[in-house]
């Protein structure tokens, strides 16, 4: 297992951008099926789920390999899933929530913990790739 | 510099997917499964400024009471209901007349009698327990938040929204319906509220149709079963039911809705209760309407609380 904090390079790949695609189509599938059956309720932040991982997670990765950019560390990639992924649960949750219309005060953890991770990652990503470029 | 190799998904990283996973699942177990009862707040004899000596919170029928009922009127010596069916937007809606000489007899009544979240039954089956007269569904106060003041005692005070407008039936059967950021709950049960039902919006108030042709409720766009309160006049109120999601009854919008009410009925003011599946009216010991949530089956969806007409 590689856990570099360091390890920036162009030559790391991009662990999850497959991943980032087939989740992105995912949610966009999920979203029409799901309001399909919600008799005309709708929310933005169940259609626009999908965003999520295509703009944060496939076409991010694409443009770091497109502009030939370092690509971020093994442990910066993980970090960044688990910021991006709790924030894009929480995105489909306050769907959930507004199409049914039921209130719940546990929607805020998502946020909490989610950007803090994901403003970590990419922080850290800023910081490491200035070294590379030095 | 050779490509190094695609590691395996860390640990960590795992364990924070299966915490992720288990909170997500608990959050919608939490909301829409798992059944909690809470303590009220405070109750009206604790709040209320003035004595109410002379006024009875108990309402009973008297020996000598005879009740006359049809399958659309019922008749006693403090209650009148009368029971019409309509036609309109291509969907059946279901009004019942009242005329009251007792509010005391307006009243509403809790799933089980629990306050809780998560705790529900059909609406036919609370009336049963109270033996309503006349009952349809409430505010389904247990899957939102807002104030709730129920047969005045408060059990929830706070409100995430200030623009959320409440109904509020007093104990001399006066109704008015106000705004959650102008007025505290606990000022509301010592004003003498006996219910308060947070939904809405406001169909009608002081005569006049308040909702627009675009106002929906919680971003739904098209038309649906609905439940309104209405009052009259002193004492005189209505309950509106319209059925939907079939083919057979398109449903309402709230501006439709309002519309009807105000061309039928011309009150003083109308306030939109839970609709879509919930939408039940249950009269002389039997349901009236429709009542769907897909509109594949005809069958009450179970509720939080129920408004009602009746003596317990």
């Amino acid at each position: 297992m590689i856990l570099s904090t360091s390890d920036t390079t162009k030559n790391i790949p991009c662990l999850y951008q497959n991943f980032y695609l087939i989740l992105s189509i995912f949610w966009f599938i999920f979203a029409i099926i799901y309001e399909h059956f919600s008799h005309g309720v709708y929310s933005l932040f169940m259609q626009l789920c999908f965003l999520f991982p295509l703009l944060g997670g496939f076409i991010l990765s694409w443009l770091l390999s497109k502009l030939k950019l370092p690509q971020p560390s093994y442990f910066i990639q993980h970090l960044y899933i688990c910021g991006l992924m709790t924030l894009n649960i929480g995105s489909c949750m306050r769907g959930i929530f507004d199409i049914s219309g039921v209130a719940t005060n546990l929607l805020f953890i998502y946020i909490v913990v989610g950007l803090p991770i994901l403003l970590f990652a990419m922080i850290k990503y800023l910081f490491d790739s200035r070294k590379i470029l030095r | 510099m050779s490509n190094p190799q695609k590691p395996r998904l860390p640990v960590p990283v795992l364990l924070y997917f299966i915490l992720l996973i288990g909170f997500t699942i608990y959050v919608l177990l939490d909301a829409f499964i798992i059944p909690r009862s809470y303590i009220a707040i405070a109750n009206v004899d604790e709040t209320t400024k003035e004595s109410t000596a002379g006024s009875t919170e108990e309402s009973s029928v008297s020996e000598d009471t005879v009740a006359l009922s049809t399958d659309t009127t019922y008749q006693d010596d403090q209650i009148s209901i009368t029971l019409n069916n309509y036609r309109a937007y291509d969907t059946d809606i279901y009004v019942a007349d009242i005329i009251l000489t007792d509010a005391s007899v307006l009243k509403t009544a809790l799933a089980n009698d629990i306050y809780g979240k998560n705790i529900t039954a059909t609406t036919s089956s609370i009336a049963e327990a109270h033996q309503a007269i006349l009952a349809i569904n409430g505010d389904f106060y247990s899957a939102r938040n807002g104030y709730c003041i129920r047969n005045g005692i408060l059990y929830r005070n706070t409100s995430d929204d200030s623009s959320q407008q409440d109904l509020v039936i007093y104990q001399n059967g006066d109704v008015s319906i106000i705004s959650e950021g102008t007025i505290r709950a606990e000022e509301l049960l010592s004003d003498g509220a006996q219910q308060v039902l947070s939904f809405g919006p406001a169909l009608i108030e002081d005569g006049d149709i308040s909702v627009s042709e675009t106002d929906e409720v919680s971003k739904a766009k098209t038309s649906n079963p609905r439940t309104a309160f209405c009052m009259i006049d002193t004492l005189h109120y209505a309950m509106v039911v319209s059925d939907g999601r079939t083919d057979e009854n398109a449903g309402l919008s709230l501006f439709q809705l309002a519309s009807f009410i105000n061309d039928t009925l011309a009150p003083q003011s109308a306030y939109n209760l839970d609709g879509g599946g919930s939408s039940t009216m249950y009269f002389n010991d039997a349901v009236v309407n429709q009542p769907t949530t897909t509109g594949n089956k005809i069958s009450e969806r179970k509720v939080s609380d129920i408004v009602y007409i009746g003596y317990n």
